[in-house]
């Protein structure tokens, strides 16, 4: 009998943890389609630059003047909308990575969409900042803008489509920067 | 902790304290780690970083030098997580997690997480749907902190292949965690003497066989491959180290993060938490140095490495035992290794334990029947203070009990002594009742005089619920002594090395 016993509690043991080991579990996004949107760019810089004044050219070495002074190097803010079937399920600045928010711009989102034709909506935009046009190099009191110092995503990338989506499908859309627009993978 | 014991008598039953699983769970982890570290360091070298489920499947498909190889590999290692939390558990619900326990805890939590984050990466090296499941799950998270120049998230969405070098990463940590954990394991057991870093051998042949036989009868399958552009309805899981995926499963990264810190941070307070209040702190074993004869016994028995022999510094010649009072549990197995009786806790050292056991045999022993000498822990602990109707005289652990006690009994006129131990796996004070059982019978230092008549003793080491056991060997023992002469009740002074110690230390 002991030695039964001794068996038959290994064996539950070590049953019980193989089991465990091995559960099917059913995903509770399991049945759905979900629209994910990953994109990576570069940013605009923007700087805050005026005209150097005469005094100030003075000071530098000949070979060290010039003419414009920038200042205050920011990244150009940008925002992210999202429509599917004319509702809007995202709008929201997009945020630079690293603490200051000032490095390379990343969009990593995910949604869930009813299976079928959909009618997806994608624009990144880049917001123009008020008042501030290109520096003028005479006008040794002013406080402009200029842009770029890089190359960077256009202004405006935007992507209008009607999209095949089936149950358990990912649709995935990606920022092409070598044509400088959206893209879509997977799906139909 | 009824739970435990429960446990503890069943298993004792079936496969004694020996065989004991419980209580050797830290031991058979370990022991799981090795057998890790060799079926992974086999399977490492048919894994590629460049095809990593193709790879892995290659070896599925070879049943012999693959499939079960990788199955004990997996195996393991949930046998390792539970094993584990069993130990824990146990010295959760012993209550042995805090003051000079401090350490063995934290490095135990930092072990049963490092063992976790271990089969994370193993699990992710796999790339099938449970394997990408951890993997996006835990980007999620870890995309909380601002560590990474890129959301780690990105690298799963299917923009490109996931990179090779994700996997060497992942394969890197595989290896390097559990080589780090060599480390912590080392300062784990810093704070014991005499490490038992393995079980018995009996049991680790026993193990390998039942966790082989099980790879056999039911191997791993391999699960479907990871899909970025699928959402499968549904995955394998784990639930050993998947078991947080379930109810993360649409919850904000911040959530799943602050449960993780949660708990990581309440098991790190579990020393502060169960920590008794200051009263009811033991105190640590102190030395009468003025009658320590500098035998080093006590510095040899110490399970905690609490006890050190120094030069003496009153002028006389040779050695004194002093008492780290950082290192010390007060376990006060150094009470029953001191001949002279001049070291142990204040209130359960030799002499304090013989004072008590006087008075304990002028009030209750007075008919020739058997004594019961009790581990307050352990099944022979009766609170009316009666077994069967044997007097029931309780020490705070059978591996502190000095030999001159048990003399003491016999002589005041009990016709046996039944000493109810606690296993000798599973003693308060690790390794009491070995000692105790040397003493006794086997003339280890501080040992019971040859004059004793050993056929009146017996020592029965059981589990707390046997308590039937204990009763059983009660009646054995008024059986064997029934058949022998009583002696003559001697209650002249026992010729005790403390009182000629103390005498010549000048009658401390």
């Amino acid at each position: 009998v002991i030695a039964v016993a001794r068996a038959v509690v290994a064996l539950a043991a070590l049953l019980g943890m193989a089991w465990a080991s091995r559960i099917s579990w059913a995903l509770p996004e399991a049945g759905t389609s979900v629209l994910r949107v990953s994109a990576r760019f570069r940013a605009e810089i923007e700087q805050t630059c005026r005209a150097a004044t005469a005094p100030e050219l003075e000071a530098q070495a000949a070979h060290m003047r010039q003419t414009t002074i920038c200042e205050n190097p920011r990244v150009a803010p940008y925002t992210l909308s999202i429509a599917v079937d004319g509702s809007e399920i995202r709008s929201g600045p997009v945020r630079g990575s690293g603490r200051a928010g000032e490095g390379t711009l990343y969009i990593d989102e995910e949604f869930r969409v009813p299976s079928g034709s959909r009618r997806v909506s994608i624009r990144i935009e880049r917001v123009e900042a008020a008042g501030l046009a290109e520096p003028r190099p005479a006008d040794t009191t002013a406080t402009d803008v200029r842009r770029p110092v890089r190359r960077a995503v256009p202004p405006l990338v935007a992507m209008d489509t009607t999209l095949e989506v089936s149950s358990g499908d990912i649709v995935l859309v990606i920022y092409d920067p070598e044509r400088e627009t959206l893209a879509v993978r997977g799906g139909s | 902790m009824i739970v435990l014991q429960r446990a503890d008598a069943l298993l004792v039953r079936l496969y004694g304290s020996r065989y004991n699983p419980l209580y050797h769970s830290g031991a058979v982890t370990a022991a799981l780690m090795v057998l890790l570290l060799v079926s992974g360091l086999y399977l490492l070298l048919f894994y590629r970083v460049g095809a990593p489920w193709e790879s892995v499947a290659r070896i599925t498909e070879q049943r012999f030098s693959g499939l079960w190889i990788r199955t004990i590999h997996r195996y393991a290692a949930d046998a390792a997580v539970v094993t584990a939390l069993v130990h824990a558990w146990r010295m959760f619900a012993q209550r042995r997690s805090w003051g000079a326990r401090t350490l063995p805890w934290l490095s135990g939590i930092a072990l049963l997480w490092v063992t976790v984050i271990s089969g994370w990466t193993g699990y992710v090296l796999v790339w099938d749907t449970f394997g990408q499941r951890l993997a996006t799950e835990g980007a999620r998270v870890l995309d909380l902190l601002p560590l990474f120049s890129e959301p780690l998230g990105r690298s799963f969405a299917g923009e490109q292949p996931v990179p090779g070098a994700f996997f060497f990463l992942n394969l890197f940590l595989h290896i390097a965690l559990p080589i780090g954990m060599g480390v912590l394991l080392m300062v784990h057991v810093s704070r014991v003497a005499r490490a038992k870093l393995f079980p018995s051998r009996g049991l680790m042949i026993a193990g390998g066989a039942l966790l082989l036989a099980l790879s056999v009868a039911w191997p791993v399958e391999m699960w479907d491959k990871a899909d970025p552009f699928r959402i499968p309805g549904r995955i394998p899981l784990d639930i050993f180290y998947g078991f947080w995926l379930v109810p993360a499963a649409g919850v904000h990264a911040g959530w799943i993060a602050f449960a993780f810190l949660a708990v990581t941070v309440l098991l790190m307070l579990v020393p502060r938490l169960t920590r008794p209040a200051p009263e009811a702190v033991p105190p640590p074993s102190v030395v009468n140095e003025r009658s320590c004869t500098g035998c080093t016994q006590c510095s040899l028995d110490c399970p905690y490495e609490a006890i050190s022999m120094t030069p003496r510094e009153d002028g006389r010649e040779g050695i004194v035992a002093r008492v780290d009072t950082s290192a010390c549990v007060s376990c006060g197995i150094c009470a029953g290794s001191c001949a002279p009786m001049v070291v142990g806790p204040p209130g359960r050292t030799g002499k304090e334990q013989l004072d008590a056991a006087r008075r304990f045999a002028a009030a209750r022993i007075s008919t020739g029947d058997a004594v019961v000498v009790a581990c307050a822990r352990g099944a022979g602990h009766a609170p009316g203070g009666s077994l069967a109707g044997a007097p029931v005289f309780t020490v705070n652990c059978a591996g502190t009990l000095h030999t001159s006690v048990v003399e003491t009994l016999l002589r005041s006129g009990a016709g046996g002594v039944l000493i109810v131990s606690c296993p000798p796996e599973d003693c308060w004070g690790r390794e009491g009742v070995t000692w105790l059982d040397q003493r006794i019978f086997h003339g280890r230092e501080a040992e019971l005089k040859e004059r004793v008549d050993r056929r009146r003793i017996t020592v029965a080491k059981l589990a707390r619920l046997q308590a039937d056991e204990a009763l059983v060997e009660l009646e054995a023992l008024r059986r064997r002594i029934a058949q022998m002469d009583m002696p003559e009740r001697d209650l002249s002074d026992v010729d005790l090395e403390c009182d000629v110690a103390t005498a010549a230390a000048g009658g401390q």
